[in-house]
């Protein structure tokens, strides 16, 4: 019985639930979880006529799979330095110590013949010292470990020319209680509008940082249906118990590469797997080759600062 | 096609020939005091044993003799045989009513011949359930559930822990159609699959076809469960019910006008959330949040039909089911309506035709459980049919049915409205379709021994539409339909034809052998990404980028019957190829995504299988023993190297055996076992950090198995003695006696001290007791 209390309470937490939210952006921005959910009380019901549902922990045996690189690779029309950070997989014994890639030899070129070997810092850590990332350039990602030798192309996209950005305070309808009486339960929303380039295509990513750290970043997204038009959209902020009036948050929006996106984008639904409602989890697609896993994200930025509404 | 016609031609004039010098007796077979028709009993002659013919869907038989003295002998199973000796001088029209055996201890079995149907008939890959036989076996919280005892036949799997959710040789749950009264029913389950829609005291017959599908049928890969609802006590009036642990259940039949016309009405509902609510009020459950809770389902069936004369009958039947769910911020309910309005009219007594309207809804709302500022998502499904069947026997060697059917399909796949304005804020685009079917069939028994069967449906299908349509190449769009606006317009349509023949040889009266071929095509397509389904599942439409999905299923058996057909054996084994098949590109987003084909991939699939089949199916002690061999692959580009890979539903073994044994007068024991191999599973093989995340590592697709999955259920039924009109009679039920403690999902976390992954295994039901009170009156 424990278990499906906690678990109901679990599955209902705002960022699960039916993100419809009353902002205009209702459709959810990721699958929603309500079947999970429906599942959770149905379950409850059942369970507590069931007598002693049960959940364990069970031995099974997985036949690990060799290690495999994972590469965590960003570039951006920012001043330098960039890291790029190496690891490999493990089994789940070995998840506790995530094995740092040490002695590779990572290279970055450009279209435009420049080239450099990044220094190795600790931790599978490597830096660029003199690289600068230009809009329009195509760059190269090679590491060589363990005698093998992977590959990246993406070319830097230009960063979007009119970004208009808001941020609002807002009842949420979303988490109403059921009499609608007591505090009204509030959330922020970020609202954009992008002018989106018409003659490429273009992949999008928000970042948010609050107080110097990633505080939120909002699924991957594309122009397919709106190449050319002004794009405009809202997402919400999560966590934000710690927000005062008048603090700053920085938003950031990455023009990405379409490898990029393929990663982000399916980052969030594979990631975890943890969703038992799943009936197929894989793996985020990367844009590294020779089965490396992890993403070189070569971006072009805009960003604004926005400053926490009145309550 | 020429030459198909004049084929035809040549068969339906060399029909009217064989008719000379015979003639027929047609009319109703039926319960002597209920007056309900009874489906599938045999008419036969007991001078001549190699006549024989069964009623119809609605009762009704058509038999060809030759002139002069002669006994008809009608049968059918737990009624006592009729003898009905005539002199045919012309043709007669005969209703036979037939009595219902009264259950004797030592009752000695009258043999006949038609003992044997299984073997002789020409029909394999068919499954017909006796209601009766629901009664007494154990039952799942109390709930009998057509649904789950099908599962306990060969072939036919259980998609899940307690679920009504059903794979066919191999098929998805969505390649099942499901017909009530002939309604396409889109969502058969209640409270996410743990119970179904069919209450079975309004169900009076249940049949599936999992082989070869009669030509009236399609629409569907897999399978046709055809459900027909009781008509109604057109003598007197009756009251059944039943008091359970978590619903109850009424209902009420009579006559309109007596012999003339009936009415059935039946309605269950439910109290689980009342049950829950005095849980939390007397602090046995912790959680007050759920003291506000809604949850319960219930349903409505109820049907009605009047003999306007001899030759016309008329049906109105309908449907209407709802599950309730909610807490504080949250709701959800959805339900399935059908209305069917049906004409049984006979031209003569060779020529039956069946008309028929229908209207089926689904739909599901979800919305945020706020009275003051409501947010609804709603969606819906919705069907109009009109069907024309028309079944024609000339002799008893020829059988010969043809008709059409035609269906809009309205399918609105979310719509979300806030009532603060009343508005409508953002919809998925509306997609409305048609789709069309001729069909053809002929039953001919060439010799004694030998019978084929062949037919053939020409289905079509046409998206209509209002633009825009977007074509997609796995995922990025390469182009779009734009200059559609009339929304009757066809932008896109579809013709398939399905042959389907069947053959069967009886070497002699206890063996025969079987073969079929059969061609189905679907149109509507469910996307599904959860292991289990959920009424949230999508359907689509075939379009510009889904084409209709193709099975072809070649099948073989061979029936055998011993010891006096006390014991009935089969075998049968069956190959489907399967192309066209819809699967999601890694990573999908199917909720809510108004470019969700953007996210499909195509690819073919292979099941293939053996299926055994042992039954007593009198005495005493009946049951049966069954056991399927299969496997079930796709194939699928970028999917584990464009590689066969087993389906989720992939099952090697599959076990069922059910048994009932009438320990005396007033007692009834069951007991069910089942056992199978564990679902194909995705499981993670390591993990690795991206960021501060830890992220699960993926080898290949459905490349684990859940553990085998066993479970013994059993039951016991006590009568009491009957007082004046009243019958009554409890029913105890253990689900899972042995509590074995089966997975129902298996999920891997990450635990918060330690930071190791471990592996966790939810087990649902560990043992469920239940007791049911059921009366009559």
């Amino acid at each position: 019985m424990k278990f499906f209390s906690q678990n109901i309470s679990k599955r209902f937490d705002r960022n699960q639930i039916c993100s419809l939210s009353g902002t205009g952006k209702l459709f959810p921005r990721e699958p929603v979880k309500n079947c999970t959910a429906v599942v959770s009380i149905a379950l409850i019901l059942l369970a507590s006529f069931g007598l002693a549902s049960c959940q364990k922990v069970i031995n099974i045996d997985l036949n690990n799979a060799s290690p495999q690189l994972v590469v965590e690779a960003n570039i951006s029309n920012l001043p330098g330095p960039y890291f790029i950070k190496l690891s490999k997989t493990v089994s789940f014994s070995g998840i506790t110590e995530i094995p740092a890639v040490k002695g590779a030899i990572v290279e970055i070129s450009d279209s435009s013949g420049n080239k450099e070997t990044l220094t190795e810092l600790m931790n599978g850590f490597y830096r660029t010292r003199t690289l600068r990332g230009i809009p329009g350039h195509k760059y190269t990602l090679t590491i060589k470990t363990d005698g093998q030798t992977y590959e990246s192309v993406s070319r830097m996209p230009y960063p979007v020319g009119n970004l208009t950005l808001g941020i609002k305070r807002e009842v949420d309808y979303g988490h109403l209680p059921g009499g609608g009486a007591g505090d009204q339960p509030m959330r922020y929303v970020v609202n954009y509008e992008i002018n989106d380039p018409g003659e490429y295509k273009n992949y999008y990513r928000f970042i948010v940082y609050f107080k110097n750290g990633i505080f939120n970043s909002h699924r991957a997204f594309d122009d397919q249906f709106h190449n050319g038009k002004i794009i405009a959209d809202e997402f919400e902020l999560h966590d934000t118990l710690n927000f005062n009036p008048g603090d700053t948050v920085m938003v950031e929006l990455q023009n990405i590469g379409s490898g990029a996106y393929n990663f982000f984008r399916t980052l969030r639904e594979g990631a975890g797997g943890m969703s038992f409602l799943s009936a197929s989890p894989s793996n985020p697609i990367s844009n590294i080759s020779d089965d490396g896993l992890g993403y070189f994200n070569v971006c072009s930025v805009t960003d604004r600062m926005l400053i926490i509404p009145e309550k | 096609m020429k030459k198909l016609f004049a084929c035809l031609a040549a068969l339906f004039w060399g029909l009217s020939i064989w008719g000379q010098g015979k003639y027929t007796i047609s009319g109703y077979v039926r319960d002597d005091k209920s007056g309900e028709e009874l489906i599938g009993a045999a008419i036969g002659v007991n001078e001549m044993p190699s006549i024989g013919i069964s009623t119809n869907a609605y009762g009704y038989y058509s038999l060809t003799v030759p002139k002069g003295k002669c006994t008809i002998v009608v049968n059918f199973i737990g009624y006592e045989m009729l003898s009905f000796p005539v002199d045919l001088t012309g043709s007669l029209k005969q209703n036979f009513n037939l009595t219902r055996k009264v259950k004797e201890l030592n009752e000695v079995v009258v043999m006949s011949e038609k003992r044997n149907d299984n073997v002789t008939k020409n029909q394999m890959g068919v499954e017909k359930l006796n209601i009766q036989e629901i009664k007494s076996l154990p039952a799942f919280f109390g709930e009998r559930d057509v649904l789950k005892t099908l599962q306990l036949l060969p072939g036919i799997k259980s998609a899940g822990e307690g679920n009504s959710g059903f794979n066919v040789r191999g098929g998805t749950t969505d390649q099942n159609l499901i017909l009530l009264d002939g309604a396409t029913v889109y969502n058969a389950s209640h409270l996410m699959g743990f119970f179904s829609v069919f209450n079975p005291d309004a169900i009076k017959d249940v049949t599936v076809y999992k082989g070869s599908l009669p030509s009236e049928f399609g629409g569907r890969l897999s399978s046709v469960l055809d459900i027909k609802m009781n008509e109604g006590n057109s003598k007197e009036y009756e009251v059944d019910g039943g008091i359970g642990l978590i619903s109850s259940r009424v209902t009420i039949d009579g006559p309109i006008v007596k012999n003339k016309g009936s009415f059935i009405i039946s309605a269950r509902r439910t109290y689980a959330d009342l049950i829950l609510h005095s849980l939390v009020s007397a602090n046995i459950v912790r959680d007050s949040t759920l003291k506000d809770s809604r949850l319960y389902f219930y349903d409505l069936n109820a049907k009605a039909n009047y003999n306007l004369s001899d030759r016309d009958r008329i049906f109105l039947s309908g449907y209407f089911g709802k599950d309730v769910l909610g807490i504080t911020s949250f709701g959800f309910d959805w339900g399935n309506s059908t209305a069917t309005l049906r004409w049984n009219h006979l031209f003569d007594n060779k020529l039956f035709s069946n008309t028929s309207l229908v209207f089926n809804d689904f739909n599901y709302t979800i919305n945020n459980g706020s009275t003051t500022h409501p947010i609804n998502i709603i969606s819906k499904i919705r069907d109009y049919t009109i069907k024309q069947d028309y079944q024609y026997s000339s002799g008893n060697n020829n059988q010969i049915k043809f008709g059409f059917i035609s269906t809009f399909h309205r399918m609105v796949p979310g719509t979300i409205t806030t009532s603060d304005t009343n508005t409508i804020r953002k919809s998925l685009p509306i997609r409305n379709s048609v789709e069309n079917a001729v069909y053809f069939s002929h039953d001919f028994r060439i010799t004694s021994k030998l019978t084929v069967n062949y037919g053939l449906r020409i289905s079509e299908f046409s998206l209509l539409g209002t633009a825009p349509f977007y074509i997609y190449d796995s995922y990025n769009l390469i182009d779009s339909v734009k200059n559609v606006v009339d929304s009757t317009r066809k932008v896109k349509s579809f013709v398939r034809p399905e042959p389907r023949a069947s053959l069967s040889y009886v070497i002699n009266e206890k063996n025969s052998v079987k073969a079929s071929y059969s061609r189905n095509v679907q149109y509507l397509h469910l996307l599904s990404n959860s292991t289990t389904g959920s009424p949230t599942d999508m359907w689509v439409p075939s379009s510009y980028n889904t084409v209709p999905e193709i099975s072809d299923q070649f099948a073989f058996g061979y029936f055998r019957n011993f010891n006096n057909n006390n014991y009935e054996f089969s075998a049968e084994v069956y190959y489907k190829n399967l192309i066209h098949q819809v699967d999601y590109i890694n990573g999908a987003i199917l909720n809510f995504n108004a470019n969700v084909e953007s996210q499909l991939i195509y690819g073919k699939g292979r099941a293939y299988g053996l299926e055994l089949f042992l039954k007593k199916k009198y005495g005493r002690f009946n049951g049966w023993i069954s056991y399927t061999l299969s496997r079930t692959e796709r194939r699928f580009e970028g999917i584990n190297d464009g590689k066969w890979y087993p389906a989720k539903q992939d099952r090697t073994h599959d076990i069922s055996v059910v048994a009932v044994c009438d320990l005396s007068r007033r007692w009834t024991l069951s007991g069910t076992w089942v056992y199978n191999t564990g679902n194909a599973v995705t499981f993670p093989k390591g993990a690795y950090m991206i960021g501060n995340n830890v992220i699960f590592l993926y080898t290949d697709r459905n490349g684990n198995r859940m553990p085998a999955y066993h479970r013994l259920d059993i039951g016991a039924t006590k009568q009491f003695a009957k007082k004046g009109h009243y019958e009554s009679s409890l029913n105890f039920s253990i689900y899972n006696a042995y509590m074995h403690d089966n997975a129902y999902m298996i999920t891997f976390r990450q635990n918060e001290s330690t930071k190791q992954i471990e592996t966790v295994q939810t087990t649902l039901f560990r043992i469920v007791p239940s007791v049911t009170y059921n009366f009559k009156f």
